[in-house]
């Protein structure tokens, strides 16, 4: 298989799916793996635990080597993302007390991550759900919220009437609602 | 909306006809959101309604603020005759009404949606969400035409009577269905 199809089939495979393909020593699924979780991980270290870049890539770095020496602890593959979110908790909180923060106390250091957690886990969900949906709902509902085109350009884009485009973005969320219910009913917990 | 109108209603130079336009626009957008919200035991999608409303009501308060902006410059480059500013600002100011009256368009049609698929009880709201709709492309239209200096032969114009025409299309279509 050519390396583009590799990577586009890895791209759709499932979380417990790319571990286990890891685990086997597939370096196409540990690029995955990176790809799928870095822009996470980067989010946690910036916009919850507030890093500098510097400091931000530093744990990026640390979080992947770790992830590659310890992942055959991780005792549910499915419960990879939040075991990479603890891991980066845990980093974050080290790389602040080294710093300058030496003292700072861990109830202050967490203020507020929780929540900042809860809505990168959403985006996530949201992206991977996206991912799962066929692809012209994926497209329509891209332009449409991503890209703010209008009814007019979608049509012509996708050679659709205007008029039904409100209707087909309409059902395309209700796919992506029900994507992420059934997600959520799936979730495992770390 | 208070505040809107409190500005408008300034001796302010902006904000002015396409902040009010975008008001008009809004209030469409926030009539589709409460029908929606009303109709969700009839309409298995009314959400995804309400999310198009949310998304497009984001987009009229962006684009309200860079359209007072490029009216600013306008006005500053045709008050002192400068010729490459009034080449820069003019365009500008045009592009982002015709953006105005693309959203209203878009509003107008999500209204009609809206009342083909609500609760008949508050088909009325709709129709007259995509007459404001209509109201605010066509304001859209006339602004681009103003900042184009009337030159109807160029495609923005050509656009924003398209837009026009599809936003009554909409309205036009829901008021006969009283």
């Amino acid at each position: 298989m050519e390396f583009h199809q590799r990577m586009t089939a890895l791209s759709t495979t499932t979380d417990a799916g790319l571990v286990a393909r890891c685990r086997e020593g597939d370096d196409d699924a540990w690029e995955e793996l990176v790809r799928r979780f870095s822009r996470y991980v980067l989010a946690i270290a910036q916009q919850a635990y507030r890093l500098s870049p510097s400091d931000a890539e530093d744990v990026f770095q640390e979080v992947f080597a770790r992830t590659y020496e310890r992942l055959g602890d991780l005792r549910n593959d499915e419960a990879v993302r939040p075991w990479i979110a603890q891991l980066t908790r845990r980093l974050c909180i080290d790389r602040i007390r080294a710093g300058a923060r030496e003292s700072a106390d861990p109830e202050a250091l967490e203020a507020g991550v929780d929540d900042s957690l809860d809505q990168l886990d959403e985006a996530l969900s949201v992206q991977e759900a996206m991912l799962a949906m066929p692809d012209n709902c994926r497209d329509i509902l891209d332009r449409f919220f991503r890209r703010d085109e209008s009814y007019a350009v979608i049509g012509t884009a996708l050679g659709l009437p205007s008029g039904t485009i409100a209707s087909r973005i309409s059902r395309c969320l209700g796919k992506l609602r029900e994507q992420l219910e059934g997600r959520e009913r799936a979730r495992p917990t770390s | 909306m208070e505040r809107l109108l409190t500005r408008v209603g300034s001796a302010e130079r902006t904000p002015a006809a396409g902040s009010a336009a975008t008001g008009a626009a809004a209030l469409a957008a926030a009539l589709v959101t409460k029908v929606a919200r009303r109709s969700r035991d009839v309409w298995p999608e009314a959400g995804g309604a309400i999310a198009q409303a949310a998304a497009l009501d984001s987009r009229l308060w962006v684009n309200a603020a860079a359209l007072e902006q490029s009216y600013e410059a306008a006005i500053d480059a045709l008050a002192t005759s400068n010729q490459p500013r009034i080449a820069e600002s003019l365009p500008q100011a045009a592009e982002d009404s015709l953006e105005l009256a693309r959203i209203a368009a878009d509003l107008a049609e999500l209204a009609l949606e809206a009342g083909h698929r609500c609760d008949q009880a508050h088909h009325a709201d709709m129709t007259v969400a995509a007459v404001l709709a209509e109201a605010a492309a066509r304001a859209g239209a006339v602004l681009v035409a103003v900042n184009l200096l009337s030159r109807s032969d160029d495609t923005r114009s050509s656009e924003a009577r398209l837009l026009v025409a599809r936003a009554e299309s909409a309205a036009e279509t829901l008021a006969s269905e009283r």
